[in-house]
């Protein structure tokens, strides 16, 4: 019998075309080809003694692969054909290896609880099991983390990790809808494991009262199958990301900024890391967080719902994962767009060879531009008594407000002239280099920036930072005035 | 030694232009070249024969398509190397259904396209001795 080999397969099995075969079905013919030619036997072969997907067995035009066939009397002028199965298709697995996922059961009240993903074709059994198996972190517990946790909690996710170092303070309450007034002055994961208790008691709550750094983050993200990046500052986010290309872990990274938000998933699949979608993070100052430059209200809702909705698909295996792409979306014109990211062939992290990267050596301040360099001219700052003592006093000092409008609109700072950040080095002749010159913002960070725009612009005059901004001065209460702020 | 698998620019362009036509669907080739040359001189689209249903997160071509091809490329004197597939709003990297279709020794090369560009696109083949896949450098010239 004449058996012709796909030029696909041929190198197994000595280059040839065709193989004359002494045999009478299609067991006999596979037993006698992989005997002749033994190192075919594993490929045609898996462990488990079937035949591999990628391999197609015809006769007469008629695919007869399966194994019921294989029996059949062949007719001695038949042809037999050895062919290849081409097939794929796109990644949609989950994260969750099988093994645990098997290790998982349910009782009634589960089933009962989880009836609403069971009748999802795509989740059932199968996937609420993963959920119930996976253990994601969530980093950050603040208008981002609030959603997160809810809706990981809710969904079922058996281990959730929160790490945040901060407090409850009233102005979180406006979009931080995890905790509420009750839980003013209590530690931010206090309050999450309480709610996250009580939306279902069997969930697994690591609480962590700590600030992530560059010495911890590998011990706290070790062992966790997702990172859910929920944190407002650059700093934070470039040693979650570095971390999760460390440990090969996917993340799922969110961010807003007063009306708009993003959100996306790197360190998948191979696929890009934040730093090939931001290099470098912008100029200290510059791009003020969520905690200076307002967000409306539900807007981290709709990031962090997103969040965990991609960190459930990646959980589960389904559907379209925000993978080499970030969404930005605009919910005060309501538009979306999709942006491609690209992995970065020179990525200083994620295309080095892993175990080149020292976290713990990289100093993330410096990168971020946050610290306060030796060759860098130290500023000078009041302390808002200092300032307070200085304007009662009637010392002349001149005060420049570098704030927006609206930020101005909440808190006036009266006889102050008012630069913003762009103006300062093209308006610095309304500055009398004589007189002492305070600069104040909100928080006290972009103060520091607009003194080092001035002496980039050669400005001489001696420059002040007003310490913690305007925040700060909330609490100082004016001889003269009783209170005006 | 394989240095990787070269792609002429005008391939690479009938590559793309092909998974642009075909999107939001797979579309899938059977690469072309001469034995131990490695380079792709030639591409034959052909037919994702999946359920209709699920043709936009998989391919499949049918095994008597590719008998058909080899047989008309060894009357040009070319052989296959290897197969061409898109992955529609995807990455180009490997699903776990690729790497179990993959023959031994073929060279896989994988583009990821959207409605209006293919951002990206990968090759891999699959280890002789202990059957895993790794990525392949593609040499483009």
């Amino acid at each position: 019998m004449k058996v012709y080999i796909s030029a696909t397969l041929r190198s197994f099995f000595g280059r040839n075309a065709e193989l004359s075969v002494a045999a009478s079905d299609i067991k006999g013919i596979l037993d006698k080809i992989t005997t002749e030619y033994p190192d075919s036997h594993k490929i045609v072969f898996d462990e488990n003694g079937e035949l591999r997907s990628f391999i197609k067995i015809f006769v007469a035009g008629e695919d007869k692969t399966d194994k019921s066939n294989w029996s059949e009397a062949l007719g001695e002028n038949e042809e037999v054909l050895l062919l290849p199965a081409i097939a794929g298709g796109v990644s949609r697995e989950s994260i969750i290896p099988d093994e645990r996922r098997k290790a998982v059961s349910f009782d009634d009240a589960e089933v009962e609880r989880f009836e609403n993903h069971l009748l999802l074709r795509e989740i059932g059994v199968k996937g609420q099991k993963r959920i119930k198996a996976a253990r994601v972190l969530v980093a950050g517990a603040g208008a981002l983390g609030s959603p997160v946790i809810q809706y990981l909690a809710a969904a079922g996710v058996g281990t959730i990790k929160v790490v945040d170092f901060d407090d409850v303070e009233i102005s979180n309450i406006q979009n931080q809808v995890i905790h509420t007034s009750r839980d003013v002055k209590r530690p931010k994961v206090a309050s999450a494991k309480d709610t996250v208790r009580n939306i279902n008691r069997s969930i697994v709550f690591e609480a962590e009262n700590t600030k992530l750094d560059a010495q911890n983050i590998l011990e706290i993200i070790d062992g966790y199958d997702l990172v859910i990046d929920c944190t407002d500052n650059y700093v934070a986010r470039y040693i979650i990301s570095d971390a999760c290309v460390v440990c090969g872990i996917p993340l799922v990274f969110g961010a807003i900024y007063q009306y708009e938000g993003r959100v996306g998933v790197f360190n998948y699949n191979g696929g890009p890391c934040l730093r090939c979608a931001f290099p470098s993070p912008p100029p200290a100052g510059l791009v003020p967080t969520c905690a200076e430059g307002g967000a409306i209200s539900p807007l981290p809702g709709i990031i962090g719902s997103i969040q965990a909705n991609e960190a459930l698909k990646l959980i589960i295996g389904i559907g379209e994962i925000l993978d080499g792409k970030l969404l930005v979306i605009d919910s005060l014109n309501l538009r979306s767009h999709l942006v491609n990211v690209h992995k970065d062939a020179n990525c200083a992290v994620c295309a080095s060879n892993e175990n080149e990267i020292q976290i713990e050596e990289i100093d993330y301040e410096e990168f971020c531009g946050v610290k306060e360099t030796e060759d860098e001219i130290p500023i000078e700052g009041f302390t808002p008594e200092e300032l307070a003592k200085r304007i009662d006093s009637d010392d002349p000092v001149t005060i420049v407000d570098v704030r927006e409008p609206h930020e101005r609109a909440i808190l006036r700072f009266p006889n102050v002239i008012v630069i913003p950040i762009g103006q300062l080095a093209r308006r610095k002749n309304e500055l009398n280099p004589e007189i002492d010159t305070v600069f104040i913002c909100k928080e006290g960070k972009r103060s520091i920036l607009a003194i080092n725009t001035l002496r980039e612009a050669g400005y001489s005059g001696p420059m002040y930072n007003l310490k913690g901004g305007t925040d700060a001065m909330k609490n100082i209460i004016f001889s003269n005035e009783g209170g005006w702020l | 030694m394989f240095e990787g698998i070269l792609i002429k620019k005008d391939i690479e362009r009938k590559l793309h232009n092909l998974a642009l036509g075909k999107y939001p669907f797979e579309c899938c080739a059977i690469l072309l070249g001469r034995q131990g040359e490695d380079r792709i001189d030639e591409i034959l689209p052909v037919n994702n024969a999946s359920e209709t249903t699920k043709r936009k997160v998989q391919f499949e071509i049918d095994p008597l398509e590719v008998y058909k091809a080899e047989g008309e490329a060894e009357k040009k004197g070319l052989e296959i190397l290897g197969f061409f597939h898109s992955h529609p709003d995807h990455r180009a990297s490997l699903s776990g259904m690729d790497e179990e279709y993959m023959i031994p020794g073929m060279i896989y090369i994988i583009a990821s396209v959207d409605s209006e560009s293919v951002p990206e696109t990968r090759g891999y083949t699959k280890n002789y001795t202990d059957g895993s896949a790794e990525e392949i450098i593609i040499r483009r010239e």
